[in-house]
């Protein structure tokens, strides 16, 4: 028979085949995982940007020869970098190729189950895994080897001179199934953390701010996030050692309300660690909290409100870090920083309003502190700006994510650990089981169909079929 | 406090009589490795009876600061041997590893400060709970992963002639042998996955984000993928044998970095679990 000629269609879907090769190889698998483990466990040693970029200037000129690499590499600011982008790309199509190969393999061997070919019945024949000499009748023996294999747990099912016996079926589809649940990870983590938003916002005491773009003290948007929901998000009270039902301290909890635009109310919980405020793609957890003065300034008859953010940190000297606010007259901007001292308890500041509720207050200009006013209390300035301290109360400062991707991606990881489970805990492993005869002297001959090679299994098979092959013949007994 | 310290030197004096039984064991006689694997797991009760002591006083389990870190996950390794035993017999050579090396960590940490660690609101949740008990499974089985690779590797290098040989010869042949490491393997790479995934829903409970590049989050992921990646050698390309051997002895270097070594090489939001709160 001539072969037919090569057409157009060969030469075109020669190089979607190549691809396709290059795509399904373990070697290339295995080349990305052993570069994901290098170049992510060289870059933990290596100061990231989102710690702060003076870290990184001073390791760089700290070590001016391994600076030029991890520029190169990107490794200062790793995880994003376009080289581990792209490697993380090629693993995830790399993964996806391996699903879907697995899949066709898993079906094929579904599908062979229960059938001898003639491949495999040759080999019985001439080459099995394991040849044990029949005492008595092969048939009674046969019999005895399918019985005690299901008395084993094993799925016998017989021929009339074969028998195949199984276990782990479902095992076949759990590497598949353990395949697929990392492709699909892979997507929903890199689509949700393109849509995701997350930043702080910084909410007065028994007030409110609107879930919108500047209500973000800090935040990071991804190109894709659709835009703030615009839902009201109140803090009603703080309760500054919040002991729960359990009695466990749970340390400073608000009350946090979600409302809608017309003012429903659609959550309302105590919030703190583990036990954040959720509402469909919502996620608010209690950051902290802190100081809120509200200053009034005034300039003739121009008059202005201000607020500060004092965070409280019991490590400074003062127990706060200085928040600054701005006031803009014509083209004269001064900005003043604020610090709120606390109150020393066993020797440390605390994290709470002091007591006597003052506010002490300095001028950028010199750093020198102009004033110290309590709530109703106000200073002049040699320019005539009069600065009065209206309030000083609390703000709760709150951790806000939008991210639809999060119970997507619990639902995976929990597939996911079960597929693989399935798939190292419950191996498919078969084995047939044929009776022949070589030169007069029956035989029970084993071919092992496992793709592991499992030895255990084919130890097992043998010794099942060796107690077998001793069973004695009953023909011709009562004759 | 007073009572728990002198119940933990009890368990340490039977870990250390149980370590030089399985030394003596491997020498001269293999008849002392059962009395060996039941000194050392006698040693449970005494350091049982330690952690319920310290439970009951710091209101919860062993799980932060050197000390209760180090220690029990000496317990949960030595916790496995009776197991082994009951189900493979010829498989208690592996304690002469396994105890020896459990001592030191559990010697390791009585020489570390105790200072009782009052549980923070991050850490009062149930998946602390989950995070760390499945940290402390997969230690244990990949251990015993390593200590079977170890013994496998001993064997094919031995002359078969000495006493240590000899009790290596007890257990089951290279092949078995073999398998046994894949599936050690396999069983503590599922434990390490649900610690990595607990860890993460964690996370987005207690912090908002279920995954920052924190340092002990990224070595997990690499410890992680280092066991993906001999599963796969040995599953897709026929690693078996000396390469599967060294493969697992290589990755437990990894586990031990991430549970001892990263939250004191870095800066860590993790780091409290093992420097104290």
């Amino acid at each position: 028979m001539t072969p037919r000629p090569p057409t157009s269609h060969d030469a075109s879907a020669r190089p979607a085949r190549s691809l396709s090769r290059v795509v399904r190889s373990r070697k290339l698998a295995v080349a990305l995982i052993g570069f994901v483990i290098a170049y992510s466990a060289l870059a933990t040693f290596v100061p990231q940007l989102a710690d702060g970029s003076s870290k990184v200037a001073s390791w760089q000129a700290a070590h001016p020869l391994l600076a030029v690499a991890t520029k190169l590499l990107g490794m200062h600011a790793a995880y994003g970098s376009p080289l581990f982008l792209v490697a993380m790309l090629a693993l995830a199509v790399s993964t996806t190729a391996c699903a879907w190969e697995r899949t066709q393999a898993a079906l094929r061997a579904r599908k062979r189950a229960g059938s001898v070919t003639e491949a495999d019945a040759r080999r019985l024949k001439q080459q099995p895994h394991v040849r044990v000499a029949v005492e008595g009748d092969p048939a009674a023996a046969m019999e005895a080897f399918a019985g005690s294999a299901t008395a084993a747990g094993f799925k016998v099912r017989r021929g009339p001179k074969v028998a195949e016996i199984s276990a782990g079926r479902i095992g076949l589809f759990g590497s598949p199934a353990f395949h697929w649940a990392l492709a699909l990870l892979f997507v929903v983590i890199a689509f949700g953390r393109l849509s995701r938003a997350e930043g702080l916002v910084g909410v007065p005491l028994r007030g409110s701010v609107s879930d919108i773009d500047a209500s973000y003290v800090t935040q990071d948007v991804g190109p894709l996030y659709p835009g703030h929901s615009g839902l009201t998000i109140a803090a009603k009270d703080l309760v500054l050692d919040y002991r729960d039902a359990s009695g466990y301290r749970r340390g400073p909890s608000p009350r946090v309300t979600l409302s809608d635009r017309s003012g429903r109310v659609l959550r309302s919980q105590r919030v703190y660690p583990n036990n954040p405020l959720r509402y469909r793609t919502l996620l608010v957890h209690a950051a902290g909290h802190g100081a809120l003065p509200v200053f009034s300034v005034r300039i003739g008859s121009q008059e202005a409100t201000a607020q500060a953010f004092v965070d409280f940190d019991g490590s400074l000297p003062l127990g706060s870090k200085p928040a600054t606010f701005e006031f803009r007259n014509g083209e004269t901007t001064t900005r003043f920083y604020v610090s709120i001292p606390t109150d020393i308890q066993n020797g440390r500041r605390v994290e709470r309003l002091p007591d006597d509720r003052v506010a002490e207050v300095s001028l950028s200009r010199g750093g020198r502190a102009i004033a110290t006013l309590r709530p109703g209390g106000s200073t002049k300035l040699p320019d005539g700006t009069v600065l009065r301290l209206d309030s000083l109360g609390y703000y709760v400062r709150l951790s806000v994510a939008d991210d639809w991707s999060v119970y997507p991606m619990y639902a995976l990881f929990v597939f996911g650990v079960i597929a693989l489970s399935v798939s190292l805990l419950v191996p498919y492993r078969a084995a047939l089981v044929s009776i022949e005869t070589d030169g007069g002297a029956p035989s029970l001959n084993v071919l092992v169909r496992s793709r592991r090679g499992q030895v255990l299994f084919a130890e097992r098979i043998e010794s099942l079929v060796e107690e077998a092959a001793a069973v004695p013949s009953t023909k011709g007994e009562t004759a | 406090m007073r009572n728990e310290i002198l119940l933990m030197w009890v368990a340490v004096t039977f870990y250390a009589a149980g370590s030089i039984l399985y030394v003596f064991g491997a020498v001269f006689s293999r008849k002392l490795l059962t009395p060996a694997l039941w000194v050392s797991t006698a040693g449970l009760v005494p350091h049982a009876v330690a952690i319920g002591i310290r439970w009951a006083r710091d209101g919860h389990p062993p799980f932060l600061g050197f000390y209760e870190v180090v220690h029990s996950l000496a317990f949960a390794a030595i916790l496995l041997l009776p197991l082994l035993h009951w189900r493979w017999k010829s498989l208690d050579a592996v304690g002469v590893f396994v105890v020896p090396i459990a001592l030191l960590m559990v010697g390791g940490a009585m020489l570390a400060p105790k200072t009782d660690n009052p549980i923070t609101p991050t850490l009062a949740s149930w998946w602390l709970v989950i995070h760390v008990t499945f940290a402390k499974f997969a230690f244990s089985t990949l251990l015993v992963s390593f200590a079977l690779a170890v013994a496998y590797l001993r064997r094919q290098a031995g002359s078969g002639a000495g006493r240590f040989d000899a009790m290596l010869e007890k257990l089951p042949r290279q092949e078995v042998v073999d398998e046994l490491i894949f599936k050690f393997m396999s069983v503590g790479f599922i434990f390490l996955t649900i610690m990595i995934v607990a860890g993460a829903i964690w996370a987005n409970e207690a912090w908002g984000r279920y995954w920052g590049w924190d340092p002990i989050e990224t070595w997990s992921l690499i410890t992680w993928l280092m066991y993906a990646l001999a599963l796969h050698l040995r599953l897709t390309m026929g690693w078996k044998g000396t390469r599967a051997a060294w493969l697992a002895i290589v990755s437990l270097g990894f586990v031990v970095f991430v549970l001892l070594g990263v939250p004191i090489v870095f800066q860590s939001i993790h780091g409290a679990y093992l420097k104290g709160v």
